[in-house]
């Protein structure tokens, strides 16, 4: 049997990694006439620590990536085409402001939310809608924001900010990438294995191989492919997910609190460093609220609502997933839109002195 | 016999694995280092769907597909249950949590907000006491406990209530004397007899956790090294804080120790 050659460049190098570090760490362990102080020392200090964040976060995102995968598939098998077409609302600005609502009635953690954007601007919702939807859902839920209330339940202004301002930058960058993209294709081609059977079947164009031996309706049938869709969906998503909090983790614990301090005063300074902290910690929009909160005293306030808009959007997990569907230059689009947009919002806070 | 889908046969095993290993977690209640509580339930439905899977799997390890390649990405998959079953891991501690941030000077007002659970009249009947504080009603009493508070021991709640107390209303509590159990911590910049008491505090899973505690201050008699687990008695006072980046003084609580002792670390050292 040969390896399957035809996949990302991003997974050969995470595989290469990986491989490499379970080397080292059945070194570390089978060896006993190594276990000196040093190496318990290490694995005390570091990898206790490093394994438990990153299988925390591994836990705590899957039931989400997992409903993320179902409703995708729930959308692929049972809403078409022509559905979608009539519900999205002729005029741009107001399909910008329903798309932008749509956490309120969906609330989608951010891991769960590409796989279902992605099915969606397949079936035809436009980019701008698709991108606005995918980036306010994660802020503009009821979850999230009684988990933000719950964690600055003494400076409720900080929830309002977030609310609000994460609602305005999701249409503005939404509106800003659809432009950009100009109606372009944004995803990337799906590599197939050249003799697989059945490649691009006809209905359902997300680039799984999968034999529909009968085209029955019966609901078995449908559960069926629901599930089939939602596993393969898991092994995509999934993959990401781990290679995401494998990185986060690593940033955690080799990244000193003291480098990160030391900028909390300045009013450009704190907002770039919370900003950046919030894209390599990549927490799920539910619980960043609380590690915010440990800034307060230390970091400005625009700084703090820059890393409570960022973080939804746009994070090594988050970005590591949206690498397994779009193109780069997609990416690259997005994400930098995302990052003027937030570094805006958050400077007009410091200036104005809230 | 029917030919073996390679592909499909290893994701099989994957899923069958990840429900495993959820299980073994929640068995063991290991699940309690990884995960506030409340968690809990999508945990549960993660475990479900993973089953659910794998027994919709097991048919499709029999279809036959034209490739005999192996998807490497599996690699990917095996490599937290592999570090889960290498290391092992039985508590969080070391290195890798103090970079996680601490909490005590600047912002104590979050910490104590963010766990805050009980109205006014509780703690006035509770910390009236002279003597030694001691938390008997805790019990009768959960009524009075919002969402963050469940979820801890005793013990853990105890910490809890010592610290709140002593942060919000430390002129109540001078004078008094306490009882508390937690871990060491202590840094460079901290006096050769001074130390924090502290327990991680978890608000949604383990990637979150900060490090709370108390500024204790004892006669410097033996080297209390970071992470061991000890039981002090103490005083409560005051004394001034500078924050190293703010340059802020602050006044926040210090205990002056009396007493301590060498304690096992508890089976549920978070706090939630």
């Amino acid at each position: 049997m040969n390896f399957d050659r035809g996949f990302d460049k991003i997974e050969k190098v995470a595989i290469l990694l990986l491989l490499f570090m379970l080397c080292i760490l059945i070194t570390f362990n089978s060896i006993r006439s190594l276990d000196t102080e040093m190496i318990s020392s290490i694995k005390k200090d570091y990898l206790e620590g490093f394994t438990i964040i990153f299988l925390s976060t591994i836990l705590e995102a899957i039931p989400f990536v997992m409903i993320g995968a179902f409703i995708s598939s729930i959308i692929q098998i049972f809403v078409s085409e022509e559905t979608i077409a009539k519900i999205i609302p002729k005029n741009r600005y107001i399909g910008l402001v329903v798309a932008s609502l749509m956490g309120i009635v969906f609330p989608v953690c951010e891991c769960a939310i590409v796989p279902i954007v992605r099915r969606l601007i397949k079936k035809g919702v436009p980019i701008h809608l698709g991108i606005t939807f995918m980036l306010a859902v994660p802020i503009v839920n009821p979850v999230v924001l009684a988990s933000t209330y719950y964690a600055f339940s003494n400076q409720i202004y900080i929830v309002f900010l977030r609310g609000f301002l994460g609602w305005t930058s999701a249409m503005l960058i939404g509106h800003v990438v659809g432009i950009l993209q100009d109606g372009k294709n944004p995803f990337k081609k799906q590599i197939h294995n050249k003799d697989s059977q059945d490649c691009h079947h006809s209905s359902c164009g997300c680039g799984h191989e999968h034999s529909h031996h009968d085209n029955k309706n019966t609901v078995f049938s449908k559960l069926n492919n629901i599930i089939d869709h939602a596993s393969l969906e898991l092994y995509d998503v999934g993959k990401l997910l781990i290679i995401g909090a494998f990185l986060s983790a690593i940033s955690q614990i080799f990244v000193p609190r003291e480098w990160i301090l030391s900028v909390g005063r300045g009013q450009a300074s704190s907002i770039v460093m919370m900003m950046i902290l919030a894209f390599v910690l990549s927490l799920c929009s539910e619980a960043d609220a609380f590690i915010a909160k440990t800034f307060l005293g230390q970091f400005t306030t625009g700084s703090i609502v820059g890393f409570l808009i960022l973080g939804p959007m746009l994070d090594i997990k988050n970005i590591i997933m949206l690498s397994g569907s779009f193109k780069p230059k997609f990416i690259l689009k997005h994400s930098i839109t995302i990052i003027l947009v937030c570094f805006m919002m958050a400077m007009m806070i410091n200036i104005m002195g809230i | 016999m029917k030919k073996i889908n390679i592909n499909e046969l290893i994701w099989f095993i994957i899923l069958i694995l990840f429900s495993l290993y959820i299980y073994t977690l929640f068995d063991t209640e290991r699940i309690n280092l990884y995960m506030h509580p409340k968690m809990f339930n999508y945990i549960y439905l993660s475990l479900f769907v993973f089953i659910l899977l794998s027994i919709f799997q097991i048919k499709k390890i029999f279809h036959h597909s034209g490739t005999k390649r192996i998807k490497l990405g599996y690699i990917i998959f095996l490599l937290p249950l592999l570090l889960a079953f290498i290391i092992n891991p039985k508590e969080l501690r070391g290195k890798a949590v103090y970079n996680k941030g601490i909490n005590m000077g600047g912002s104590q007002t979050s910490i104590i907000d963010e766990y805050e659970y009980s109205n006014d009249e509780y703690n006035e009947e509770e910390y009236g006491k002279e003597e030694y504080i001691e938390i008997e009603s805790l019990e009768e009493d959960k009524s009075n406990l919002d969402i963050l508070g469940y979820g801890n021991t005793l013990e853990g709640q105890k910490f809890l209530d010592i610290i709140n107390q002593s942060y919000m209303n430390l002129d109540e509590m001078i004078g008094k004397e306490i009882e508390i159990e937690g871990f060491v911590y202590r840094e460079e910049s901290f006096a050769k007899n001074e130390f924090l008491i502290s327990r991680l505090l978890i608000s949604c899973c383990a990637a979150d956790a900060q490090v709370g505690g108390l500024l204790c201050q004892y006669g410097g008699k033996s080297h209390l090294e970071n992470d061991e687990w000890i039981r002090i008695t103490g005083t409560i006072d005051s004394t001034n804080y500078k924050d190293q980046y703010s340059d802020e003084e602050q006044i926040i609580p210090v205990v002056k120790i009396t007493d301590w002792e060498k304690i096992e670390p508890p089976e549920s050292p978070y706090i939630y």
